[in-house]
This record gives C-alpha cells, sequence and structure tokens, in this order.
C-alpha cells in the first residue's frame, strides 16, 4: 500500500485554546483520552479531506439540516468522521455549522478544540442552560460539547431533545451530531437518529462485524439513514503477477 | 480467491509459523528417529575356476564376488539362512526383530509416553508368518556387498542396532562361505565322478582289446617253425595296436581322474582362501543419519506445514465476519457507501 505519510500536512487542524476553561474541561469525568490518540493528525490528513469532499458536498445539498454521525460499537471513527465534515464545511462554505458532542459517556469533542466541557447538550436538556450559551465557536466553527451531565439518558426520548435538534437545524445550516454507539441500551443516540434528518454509520473495516452493522441498522429509520462511511479500509495492492493470477 | 490471498497477506504468521515450524518439528524429529547403525566387514577374494560360473573374465573378482553375493541376497533361502546364522531366529519369531519403527522407538525412550509406543510397533503386533517377511525384507533392505579394487569386498548393514549388524553381516559371511564351499564340493565331486567313469569305461575297454588278444593267440598258436600267415599275422598286429591304444586310454584316463581328485582338494581346501574375511564385521563409527530418511519426512512435513498453513487462512476467512471492504458494505447491506477512508494509520503515522 502507498504510504500515506506524505499526504500528512499542517492543513488546519482544530485550535486548541489553552484557556481557564479548558484547564476546568479535564475536570470533567468519564472522557476518553484514547479516542483521541492520533485524531487531530487524521483530521489535518489530505487523504481523510479528499476521502470525505463528495460526503460534504452530498450534506450541502440533502433537504434538512441536522445530521447524526453512528456506529455500532465505539471507536470506529464516528468523532473523526463527524469533525472532519464539520471542519471542511465550515471553513470552505459560508454555511454556519454546528458540531455537537452527544456521546455524553465519553465526551472527547470539547478536549478537541480545547473548549470547556460544560455547559453543553445535557445542560440544554435540563433546561439549565440555552443553546446559543453552551455553543462554543471555534474558528468558524460552532461547537456544543456534551456537558456536565451524564444521567439524562431518558431525556432524549422526551420532546426536549426534539425542540433542541430542530433549534439547532434553524440557528445552523448544518449541524452534524455525534453520538454514541448505536444499540438499543443507548437511548439517546436511537432518539436523536429518529428527531435528526438524516443518519450516517460509520464501519470500521476488519474490526466491525457485519452482524453489528445490521443490529445498528435496524435501529435507524430506513429513510432517514443517508448510507455507510467505511472507516480504515486497507485495501491490499496484490502484485500484479498474483492478481493476473487470480 | 482472492479473499484467502488477502487473508493471507493480512496474516502472514498464519501460514507461515506452520509451514516452518512444522518442518523444524518434523525435522528434529527424523533426525532423532533417523539415525542408523553402520557395520561392515572386509573379505579378500579371488575366484577360483570352480566356482567362476558368471563367464566373464573381464570383471575384477571382488566384483564378480560381489553380484554373485547380491543376487544370492534376492533369494529367501540365502536370506532365511543369514537370520539363522545370526541367531535371529527366535526374536524373529517372538516379534522382537526387525523392531519397532522409528516413531515407537521415540515413544519408547520416554517413560511417559512407552505406553503409546506399542500403538507404532512393526512387527511385535504381527503373526509368525509376517514376522519373518519382514525380517527377510529387513535383511535384504540393510545388507549390501560392495567391492573396492580388485580383490577386496566390503560388506556392510545399515540398520537400527550395531548389535544385530554384526550379528546379521557375520552371519552373511559364514552363510555365503559355507554355501560356496557347497558348492566347490559339489562341482568337485561332479568332475571326479565325469573321471571315474571314462576310467571306468577305459578299463572295460582295455579288458575286451585283452580278452580278445588272447582269444586270438588262443586259437592262433605261434610257432617257431612255422611263420603266420600274412592275413593272420596282420589281423594279431591289428589286435595288439588296439589292445595297446585302449591301455593308453585307460591310463591316461586314470591319470586325468587322479588329476581331478587332486584338483578337487585343492579346490576344497583353498576354497576359505577365495573368501577370506580380512576385518571382522565392526561398527567404524557410531549412529549416522539417514539423511534420505530425514530429508523425505522433513519434505513431507513442509508439505504439511504449508497445508496446515492454508487450513488456517481458509478457517481464519470464513470466520471473519467483520466487514473488510466497500464491497461487503453493498453486498451485505445493500446501502449507499458514501465515503471510504483509507488506513491512514497505517501508512507509517
Amino acid at each position: 500500500m502507498r504510504s500515506q505519510k506524505e499526504e500528512v500536512t499542517t492543513l488546519p487542524v482544530p485550535k486548541v485554546r489553552r484557556s481557564a476553561q479548558a484547564a476546568e474541561s479535564q475536570a470533567i469525568p468519564g472522557p476518553a483520552r484514547e479516542e483521541m490518540v492520533g485524531l487531530p493528525e487524521l483530521l489535518a490528513s489530505r487523504v481523510v479531506r479528499q476521502a470525505l469532499q463528495p460526503l460534504a458536498e452530498r450534506i450541502l445539498s440533502l433537504p434538512g439540516s441536522v445530521f447524526c454521525i453512528a456506529s455500532a460499537e465505539p471507536g470506529e471513527g464516528r468523532t473523526l468522521v463527524a469533525t472532519a465534515l464539520a471542519l471542511m464545511l465550515s471553513e470552505r462554505t459560508d454555511k454556519n455549522v454546528l458540531l455537537v458532542d452527544a456521546n455524553t459517556q465519553r465526551p472527547c469533542i470539547h478536549r478537541l478544540f480545547g473548549v470547556s466541557g460544560s455547559p453543553g447538550l445535557t445542560d440544554c436538556l435540563m433546561g439549565e442552560s440555552h443553546l446559543q450559551d453552551a455553543v462554543s465557536l471555534v474558528g468558524t466553527l460552532s461547537v456544543l460539547p456534551a456537558g456536565r451531565r451524564n444521567d439524562t439518558r431518558l431525556l432524549f426520548r422526551t420532546g426536549a431533545s426534539k425542540r433542541l435538534l430542530e433549534e439547532m437545524g434553524r440557528t445552523h445550516d448544518v449541524t452534524l451530531v455525534d453520538l454514541p454507539p448505536l444499540s438499543p441500551d443507548n437511548e439517546e443516540a436511537t432518539a436523536l437518529c429518529d428527531w435528526a434528518d438524516g443518519t450516517i454509520i460509520v464501519v470500521r473495516a476488519n474490526v466491525t462485524k457485519a452482524s453489528d452493522v445490521e443490529k445498528a441498522v435496524k435501529t435507524v429509520d430506513a429513510e432517514k439513514l443517508l448510507g455507510i462511511v467505511l472507516n480504515q479500509e486497507e485495501e491490499e495492492e496484490l502484485p500484479r503477477w498474483l492478481e493476473r493470477l487470480l | 480467491m482472492r479473499p484467502y490471498v488477502v487473508t493471507a497477506l493480512r496474516n502472514p504468521l498464519l501460514w507461515i509459523v506452520p509451514a516452518v515450524l512444522l518442518p523444524l518439528l518434523v525435522a528434529v524429529g527424523a533426525i532423532v528417529t533417523s539415525r542408523q547403525a553402520h557395520v561392515e566387514a572386509t573379505v579378500w577374494t579371488q575366484v577360483s575356476s570352480l566356482i567362476d560360473t558368471t563367464g566373464s573374465s573381464l570383471k575384477p573378482p571382488a566384483q564378480i564376488e560381489a553380484d554373485t553375493f547380491n543376487e544370492r541376497l534376492d533369494t529367501e533361502s540365502f536370506r532365511s539362512d543369514i537370520i539363522t546364522a545370526a541367531g535371529l531366529d527366535d526374536q524373529v519369531k517372538n516379534g522382537q526383530w526387525p523392531g519397532r519403527s522409528g516413531v515407537a522407538s521415540l515413544l519408547a525412550k520416554f517413560p511417559l509416553t512407552k505406553p503409546l509406543a506399542g500403538f507404532f510397533g512393526t512387527s511385535s503386533s504381527g503373526d509368525a508368518e509376517t514376522n519373518r517377511n519382514l525380517a527377510l525384507d529387513a535383511v535384504k533392505s540393510s545388507i549390501v556387498a560392495e567391492p573396492r579394487g580388485n580383490n577386496l569386498l566390503y560388506i556392510t548393514y545399515t540398520g537400527d542396532s550395531t548389535d544385530t549388524g554384526i550379528a546379521l553381516v557375520t552371519g552373511a559371511v559364514n552363510t555365503y562361505q559355507k554355501e560356496n564351499l557347497g558348492q566347490s564340493s559339489t562341482q568337485a565331486q561332479a568332475i571326479i565322478d565325469f573321471y571315474t567313469k571314462q576310467v571306468a569305461s577305459a578299463q572295460q575297454s582295455l579288458e575286451q582289446a585283452d580278452s580278445d588278444l588272447r582269444a586270438f593267440e588262443a586259437e592262433h598258436p605261434s610257432s617257431p617253425s612255422a611263420p603266420r600267415p600274412p592275413s593272420e599275422a596282420q589281423q594279431l598286429a591289428q589286435l595288439q595296436s588296439t589292445y595297446n591304444i585302449r591301455l593308453s586310454q585307460y591310463e591316461l584316463a586314470l591319470n586325468r581322474q587322479s588329476d581331478a581328485e587332486v584338483r578337487a582338494q585343492a579346490s576344497l581346501t583353498t576354497s576359505d582362501n577365495d573368501f577370506q574375511v580380512v576385518d571382522q564385521p565392526h561398527a567404524p563409527g557410531g549412529l549416522s543419519l539417514n539423511l534420505r530418511h530425514a530429508a523425505m519426512l522433513t519434505f513431507v512435513g513442509i508439505v504439511f506445514g504449508f497445508g496446515l498453513g492454508a487450513l488456517l487462512i481458509v478457517v481464519r476467512t470464513w470466520s471473519d465476519e467483520t466487514v473488510r471492504s466497500r464491497e461487503d458494505i453493498k453486498g451485505l447491506f445493500g446501502l449507499d457507501l458514501l465515503a471510504v477512508l483509507p488506513n491512514v494509520k497505517k501508512g507509517g503515522e
């Protein structure tokens, strides 16, 4: 396989804010530091951006403005896809783009951008904060962190989440929601998919079982399921003689 | 086919490990079990006229003797005599020889695996006839005569045990000598019998000639006063000539008979000298490795190693339930493929 190392450039990466708020965000319980390992470099990768460019253009052409990025299992690249798409759309278009971290159990987007983890999505759902107050502006991208509370699962099934998503749709041209893994146990994921205009499922090649993807697909309304993003595909380039032989 | 190749490329250890380890283990096992004893006896030979049955005077004596020895090894009776001469009859009968296979021998070396050795035994599980046939085959495959130069003959044994080898080579040399002696004796006796008949025949002819001459002289007595008539004298001269011829023939036959007896005796007494054991059967070195056997087993190990590796690749491919490629997305779920992100990390970041 062709080495991708040279493709990683110093393209714009999330500007990390070293502020007092950022320091405070380190204290939020349950963060998943390991999920962020290598993420900034991947976001800066030209290869990743080129691969997602058609999808970004497609999102702009779709009706609706709120889209969920989901997956069957943790660690399949949801945050990468959601963040990369959000950055591309906010940087290369004049659209007002909002990136939402809905993974309340393992939030990480606030760390990625160096913004405060609170107030955030759960605070808005609890009515403890307004959306415009919870959103942080990182360059041209608006970021809504997960929030301090992680005991608000049932709230996602209520009208509050629907209203919040509708508000996001009204106030932003494109809203990308980074969901927790899709499973019957994750009420917030399935609920947000129901209220959103479309859902994209991220599948990690050679890791995600087909049966798990099928289960995840079944939890989403078929009409709202836009398709699948295949992450970390390892396309084996066989020697020519072997290809001919096969 | 491509999925299997891809799996093999992605999981090289899955097939490389068995393809290397198995032949390695087999090679070690082969080296342990393929060690063989080597016994040889050196014989000085000269082919006497009496036992030169090949009719080829161009071959050196050692070559003729080696050919004869190896031809005799083809006969079951000769091999059977060797076993008897080596004192292995009882062991063959009891199934203790030719013994166990290499695997059985290896297992028998360790107390824990000793009970399993019987399952890999060869002769011990057969009946007496089977054991005998195995023993005859073992003699055929383990003993060979090879000429070295004009008169030296090496009779070698290659097999499991040095003791058995020494017994077998000793038995083979003794049996061969004994058969040679018997053959020389038979040939000598045939020649003596021939000349004895010749003598008897000549004697009979001489007696007849003597009788005819005496009868004629009795019938026609000679008188000093009256000379014999010419016809009578001519007839008498003819009878005397016949007698003389018969006498010389008889004497010649007697001489030949005597010569034959002397030569036959000489042949029998020098037969041992025609096949002299210069070096008694001995093991010139320790156990040697049967390279052919070891190489063959290693080759089998390589074949099975790659076979096992291929099997593991197939099983791995079949049991792999993960989504592997963009084709899987369309084939398994019927959904749109929105984007494909290559594995950037694998590129070396």
